[in-house]
């Protein structure tokens, strides 16, 4: 088994250029090590390792997939096939990387082949992932969140290509901007940029009422 | 039982029902296929005749092909290295090789050539002989390196396809570099740079449809 694995993500990089109060803290530091360790396990043949993956990875790349493709059960096979394709390739797997970033690229890339196969679906509908705001909270502000989620959406789908996806895996998603690059395929200097300029073109479009934390 | 534990026993059994190797078994067939790679153009380079001087000085011989040799090197370490990630290298540093690596090839054995007046034309050998001989002995390498990353990448497939044949084109320009003594411009960009820069184009091709990471039936 591979020693103390090596630092995989800076996690200094997580905040980066963009000004997010808090962003500093990792809240995926767990599941990230988790994730890594059982990988790790899997690739090296153990074979009981795939389900602690699968706890690991599965919450995030669901939440990832349902906000890309507004549908549960689309979210729920790109799931699987995302998985399907990690088993397939453990052999491949490098000693020491990171897989969250891999995997997000692989949900990624399914998700871009189901769009092109399935063109002809409506892409903004109002579908399970506008409901995704936490109970609690009274009716006024239940609704002033659904409309403000709705109208971020909205912008966000105005930005271009690159910076609205650098956008959401950086601060939807939780990636840091080293998993972000390499899950683009571009450098932590090109995401770091992208998903500024998106926050501050999302800050200008929202004004004061928009909290982009 | 709950949607969510329904999904993670299927995708659990489908798992299971799809056996993968694990790594050390792919390790094997990785150490293969990549002697291979090596061996099989080295064959092919000595079936041809192998080293020939002609009227080049030994030092010019050794400054050129060693010269490349490095060149070659690096492109393959970038192209083919993942630099510790599954991703591999950006997508920025992989266009920047596919770019350099023939344009210093070629910088490199004119700039030894013109300093031992090596440069004249041979009107007998425009470079059809190299330019195929290129291709021939590249040919191998690229389809090995290529199985390995067959259906694996998610995010530039393109680019690394680009980066691996002009990979694999300037390490067997190295060998043909041994095997050619011509050293005229029009002969170098023929004979030498054009067949890496058709196997970068042939790997744009590849790299779409081989290496990209595509959804299973």
């Amino acid at each position: 088994m591979r020693p103390a694995a090596p630092p995989r993500a800076a996690e200094d990089d997580q905040a980066g250029a963009l000004p997010s109060p808090g962003a500093a803290e990792d809240p995926y530091a767990a599941s990230r090590a988790t994730a890594n360790a059982a990988m790790d396990r899997y690739a090296a043949g153990d074979d009981g390792a795939f389900e602690a993956l699968y706890d690991a990875l599965a919450p995030r790349l669901r939440h990832y997939l349902l906000r890309q493709v507004k549908d549960g059960n689309r979210a729920d096979d790109l799931l699987q096939q995302t998985m399907l394709q990690i088993h397939t390739a453990r052999g491949r797997f490098l000693a020491g990387a990171e897989v969250v970033p891999w995997a997000f690229a692989i949900a990624r890339r399914l998700t871009i082949d189901s769009y092109r196969r399935r063109k002809h679906d409506a892409v903004l509908d109002d579908g399970p992932a506008a409901s995704s705001t936490s109970s609690g909270p009274a009716a006024d502000d239940l609704l002033h969140a659904k409309r403000m989620a709705a109208q971020v959406e909205r912008e966000l789908a105005r930005l271009p290509e690159s910076q609205r996806v650098a956008f959401e895996l950086v601060k939807q998603e939780g990636l840091s901007l080293r998993e972000a690059a390499q899950v683009l395929g571009t450098t932590v200097t090109a995401i770091k940029l992208r998903a500024h300029r998106a926050y501050v073109a999302l800050r200008a479009a929202l004004g004061d009422a928009a909290d982009l934390r | 039982m709950s949607s969510a534990q329904e999904l993670k026993s299927r995708i659990l059994e489908a798992a299971r029902q799809q056996p993968a190797p694990p790594r050390q078994q792919i390790r094997r067939r990785v150490a293969l296929t990549l002697a291979t790679a090596v061996v099989v153009p080295v064959a092919a380079f000595l079936a041809v005749g192998a080293i020939r001087p002609g009227p080049r000085p030994l030092s010019l011989v050794l400054a050129t092909s060693g010269g490349a040799l490095g060149i070659a090197l690096a492109a393959v370490w970038t192209a083919y290295g993942r630099g510790g990630q599954m991703l591999g290298r950006a997508r920025s540093r992989l266009v920047a090789m596919t770019i350099a690596a023939p344009a210093t090839f070629v910088i490199w054995k004119l700039a030894w050539s013109s300093r031992y007046h090596m440069t004249d034309d041979w009107a007998t050998r425009p470079g059809l002989r190299c330019f195929a001989l290129t291709v021939l002995l590249a040919a191998w390498p690229f389809l090995a390196l290529a199985s390995l990353r067959r259906a694996s990448d998610p995010t530039h497939p393109r680019t690394l396809g680009a980066a691996l044949g002009v990979a694999t084109g300037t390490c067997a320009a190295v060998l043909v570099d041994l095997w050619c003594p011509v050293g005229h411009p029009r002969h170098l960009v023929f004979g030498h740079v054009l067949p890496i820069v058709i196997l970068g184009l042939v790997g744009l091709w590849v790299g779409h449809r081989v290496l990209a990471l595509r959804r299973k039936p």
